[in-house]
């Protein structure tokens, strides 16, 4: 045991000097042109993130000031429809999912961890690989207008303008494999954010008194978990179908063009309150500072939130109201629509009675807040308007519905953004925005967007479709259109001002922060450092700073928990989920290459396939393999026996099982996994309901042979597997023979599926039914050729040393996701093999 | 640790709205399999009687299960919070399945 066993004097200046110069070395970044970008301390991550979504954000907004300049007046010919097509395009896809989306995970990559005071989030190589794929995906997307290849068919892609080549170009390659990474780091940022939020809160932090914002940000990346993978089952589809001709969309040949829009929507609605909540979380945070006194209704805006949660899911066909599905069905997503402004209401309230329950200082941060508050709830009322079916029939496609969603999305985002902004600036920069430039941002942001946007409203009921890139005179739409421009132009003005506040004023530090200038009560605003709190307090309120006045000088002192580093890495402190009793200290991953290259080679596999460089991509996927293996292998490091972190704790230094932080990282990976499969369960059922012509009989069924012999070596895999499991075994060359042979069991199995199906004469272009038989095989692949890596990567840390019955995290993940593989394997077989045959 | 017990409460904490989402796919998903079939109106006016009413009860028994049971364990927090969820759910169970009591299944308006 090298650990220290005496608890140290925290009264000697001596030891305290000792403990920070320590920390400061652990957590130092690394320094030079290029090494400073291998780091991944969250507050250098979170910076980079959130400049670079901001810059999206401007990019975006400059597309729409195009937008407008154009329609300005009728007939006009500033750019044409083509670039029309684009500009729209391209501005919608890029303000949902290169800013809003990245924007809610750079800002919590940014404060979570300081808000819960922990050293940083669990997977800080994972948040940077996030950002880098972002980066580099996102600047290709954008990049691609200037050489006029922007995806051109609304930003979403409706089949079949989207899936037919002659239609859209390769404009729609680049949304479908450019947004991949969007998909991809949303994921691993929900992985982040949900094992951040559940395991790295500080000592005594329950669920009850954790700040608002980690209860919102713990239900948004809830909530990707199960939004995110329908859009990917959708993306896959529609590439398929793209680039091999599977006809998943096509109606002749028993696809479905709504299937897209079912898939679409069931992400895109609960997008938009992925969007909304963390900027409503935000607002939890700013109100009651700004206000002085704790918020009202905490327990009220969690079950609002987590309803909300729950609802947006039920709400996905109201954008499809004039598809001409039955009555009851537009009836019951009506109900649902409405319904769901109860919870919404619900916060709302909360906020304008804390407002009222204490005294507001109009600051900044509170303007935007009250702008906020009056645009997204006129947005809020509009969606009501639009749930309501002949209302809807009227608005479709109008700007009516334009008017409504910028109300919805500018109120319940960008307002609240700009408040997070002047609201956090002291806990990350010297000094503070100001505030008489920030109320000049305000006033212009706020009239320019209720001038450019309310006119909207009127120009939809009087007819103007959206998305025209022109209009013809005397319509009646001249002076609204003109109005609109004349207020987009006024909120540029504005964010220009906001710009030049953060030029003069913004000068980003950790160690020497202006600090808590609004007396906020939460602990982000503790003196922090590049390695966050100088200790992990212990809390026991909502607002430890208010209801603990020795706390930060305490905190400071290192009186609390872990005040120096004990294993002499970058380490933070893992707590129980819902308790927040302390379980171990986690060994964090600092500054490293493989990261980098792991993203920049994902980034370029996917970017090289757009342009059809097959080969090249292939080469790029397989370095992204090999960087990953090399990130991969420097975790995972040996215990260091029990450690003392403080206030006579002895914690472990080495978990694994239940407890671990890599447990609840792979069991939620299972669940996207899962829930993509489920996605894919529903559009294979789906296309029944609409084609079951084209099912078996009369389509070919391989014989019940070939279902059987996979399903036996799924189940022979699962034999390998639990052998293989047993601690005894990893001292013996039996268990790395097992972990090499039972995944091989794996691909025999999905091997004798595909030849059964193939032998049958079922070909993939054959029919939606065929297309959706393969791709089960496709997505089961996908897992399956994971676990081959896996093992082979687990065989390796065993005859390397790394692996035994103590540390064994390596094979205990690998068995998670090996479980899962056999389950969606059997599944797929009683979908693909045992639906047809029920014959309904 | 997770235990067995905790997850349980954490489950009977969010059964209201899980109950809400099963009835709410299933009271939709339904009219487009039973449509075609012979008598599906009525089947389907049935199925949604049958699940709103099989729906509030079950909300109701949970709520209580973890109102009086493993919520306690952890505090007022998870029991309140859990009653109003599943309050809200069941408004909105009934909320959703009002559209039957104005409209037949499988008119097609468009």
């Amino acid at each position: 045991m090298t650990a220290a066993t005496q608890a140290p004097d925290q009264n000697d200046p001596a030891v305290r000097a000792e403990q920070e110069q320590r920390l400061r070395a652990v957590w130092a970044p690394p320094s030079g042109v290029f090494l400073r970008w291998t780091d991944t301390n969250n507050n250098a991550v979170g910076a980079w993130y959130t400049l670079t979504a901001f810059g999206m954000f401007l990019f975006a907004g400059v597309l729409a000031l195009v937008k407008r300049a154009q329609l300005a007046v009728p007939a006009n010919d500033l750019v044409s429809a083509s670039t029309f097509n684009q500009l729209f395009t391209l501005h919608g896809s890029m303000m949902m999912f290169l800013f809003a989306v990245p924007m809610f995970e750079a800002v919590s990559v940014l404060i979570l961890p300081q808000l819960l005071g922990a050293r940083d989030l669990p997977f800080p190589r994972l948040s940077a690989f996030g950002f880098w794929t972002f980066l580099v995906g996102g600047v290709f997307v954008a990049g691609s207008i200037f050489f006029d290849a922007a995806p051109d068919a609304g930003w979403f892609m409706y089949p079949p303008l989207a899936t037919r080549t002659t239609l859209s170009g390769i404009g729609a390659d680049i949304w479908l494999l450019g947004l991949s990474f969007i998909e991809v780091s949303s994921i691993a940022a929900a992985i982040e954010l949900i094992v951040g939020v559940l395991k790295c809160r500080p000592p005594g932090m329950r669920l009850n008194l954790m700040p608002l914002y980690a209860w919102y940000i713990l239900v948004v990346a809830v909530m990707i978990l199960f939004a995110f993978p329908p859009l990917i089952a959708g993306d896959i589809m529609l590439e398929l179908e793209r680039a091999f001709d599977w006809p998943f969309f096509i109606h002749e040949r028993g696809g479905d063009a709504l299937l897209w829009q079912h898939l679409f929507w069931f992400f895109g609605h609960p997008e938009v309150y992925i969007i909304f909540l963390p900027a409503a979380g935000m607002v939890s945070m700013i109100v009651p500072t700004m206000a002085g006194t704790p918020l009202i209704g905490y327990r009220l805006i969690v079950v609002a939130l987590i309803a909300t949660g729950f609802f947006s899911f039920g709400l996905w066909v109201h954008h499809m109201f004039t598809t001409g599905l039955p009555a009851l069905s537009l009836g019951f997503f009506s109900a649902a629509s409405m319904a769901v402004s109860v919870p919404s209401g619900i916060q709302v309230f909360s906020w304008i009675a804390t407002i009222a329950a204490g005294r507001l200082r109009l600051t900044a941060a509170a303007l935007f807040v009250l702008g906020f508050l009056v645009v997204f709830t006129i947005g809020g009322l509009t969606g009501v308007m639009v749930a309501m079916v002949p209302f809807d029939w009227q608005a479709h496609d109008t700007y009516f519905v334009v008017a409504h969603f910028h109300y919805v999305l500018v109120g319940g985002m960008v307002f609240p953004l700009f408040a997070a902004f002047y609201y956090w600036a002291p806990a990350f920069s010297q000094r503070p925005l100001s505030e008489r430039l920030g109320r000049i941002a305000f006033a212009l942001i706020f009239v320019g967007f209720n001038v450019a946007f309310f006119p909207m409203h009127i120009t939809g009921l009087i007819g103007m479709p959206r998305r025209v890139y022109t209009y013809p005179a005397g319509m009646g739409w001249d002076m609204p259109n003109m109005t609109s421009t004349v207020g987009a132009f006024m909120v540029a003005a504005g964010v220009l001002v906001f710009l030049v506040d953060l030029a003069r004023n913004l000068r980003p530090t950790v160690s020497a922060a202006a600090g808590n200038v609004w007396n906020a009560g939460t602990l982000e605003w503790l003196e922090n450092d590049t390695y966050a709190a100088r200790s992990v307090p212990r809390v026991d309120s909502r607002d430890p700073l208010w209801t603990d006045p020795r706390l930060s000088e305490d905190v400071k002192e290192g009186r609390y928990y872990l005040p120096g580093t004990l294993t002499g890495r970058r380490e933070t402190l893992v707590t129980s989920a819902i308790l927040a009793e302390p379980q171990y200290v986690m060994r964090l991953t600092g500054p490293g290459w493989a990261h980098v290259l792991a993203a920049i080679f994902t980034a370029a596999f996917f970017l090289l396939l757009t342009v059809k460089l097959v080969t090249a991509a292939m080469i790029c996927g397989i370095l992204a393999v090999a960087a990953v293996v090399l990130w991969m292998w420097e975790t995972d490091p040996p215990s260091k026996g029990k450690v003392e972190i403080g206030g006579g704790l002895r914690v472990p230094t080495y978990a694994t099982g239940a407890v671990s932080h890599s447990w609840w990282a792979m069991v939620v990976l299972m669940l996207v996994a899962g829930a993509l499969y489920l996605s894919y369960v529903f559009g294979y059922l789906y296309l029944w309901t609409v084609s079951p012509q084209h099912w078996p009989p009369n389509a070919p069924l391989p014989s019940p042979l070939w279902s059987t012999l996979s399903a036996v070596l799924l189940l022979l895999s699962g034999v390998a597997l639990r052998l293989a499991g047993r601690p005894a075994r990893f001292l013996r060359v039996s268990m790395p023979t097992l972990v090499f042979l039972g995944p091989l069991a794996l691909v025999a199995a999905l091997a004798v599926d595909v030849w059964g199906q193939w032998q049958a004469g079922l070909r993939p272009q054959e029919s939606g039914y065929a297309a959706m038989v393969f791709t089960s095989a496709f997505l089961q692949a996908e897992i399956v050729a994971s676990i081959l890596m896996m093992s082979l990567f687990t065989c390796a840390r065993w005859l390397t040393g790394q692996l035994d019955a103590m540390r064994r995290v390596v094979f205990d993940n690998l068995a998670l996701l090996w479980w899962y593989a056999i389950g969606q394997g059997l599944l797929g077989l009683l979908l693909t093999h045992g639906f047809p045959r029920l014959g309904m | 640790m997770m235990h067995g017990s905790r997850a349980i409460s954490v489950a009977l904490w969010l059964s209201g709205p899980t109950i809400w989402a099963v009835h709410f796919i299933l009271v939709y998903a339904s009219e487009s399999v039973l449509c075609p079939r012979p008598a599906g109106v009525a089947a389907h006016a049935f199925l949604v009687v049958l699940s709103t009413a099989a729906a509030i009860p079950a909300i109701v028994a949970l709520a209580y299960l973890g109102g009086r049971g493993a919520f306690v364990a952890e505090g007022p927090f998870l029991r309140s919070t859990g009653i109003a969820l599943s309050s809200l759910a069941a408004i909105a169970v009934l909320w959703t399945a009002m559209p039957s009591l104005f409209l037949t299944a499988c008119l097609r308006p468009v």
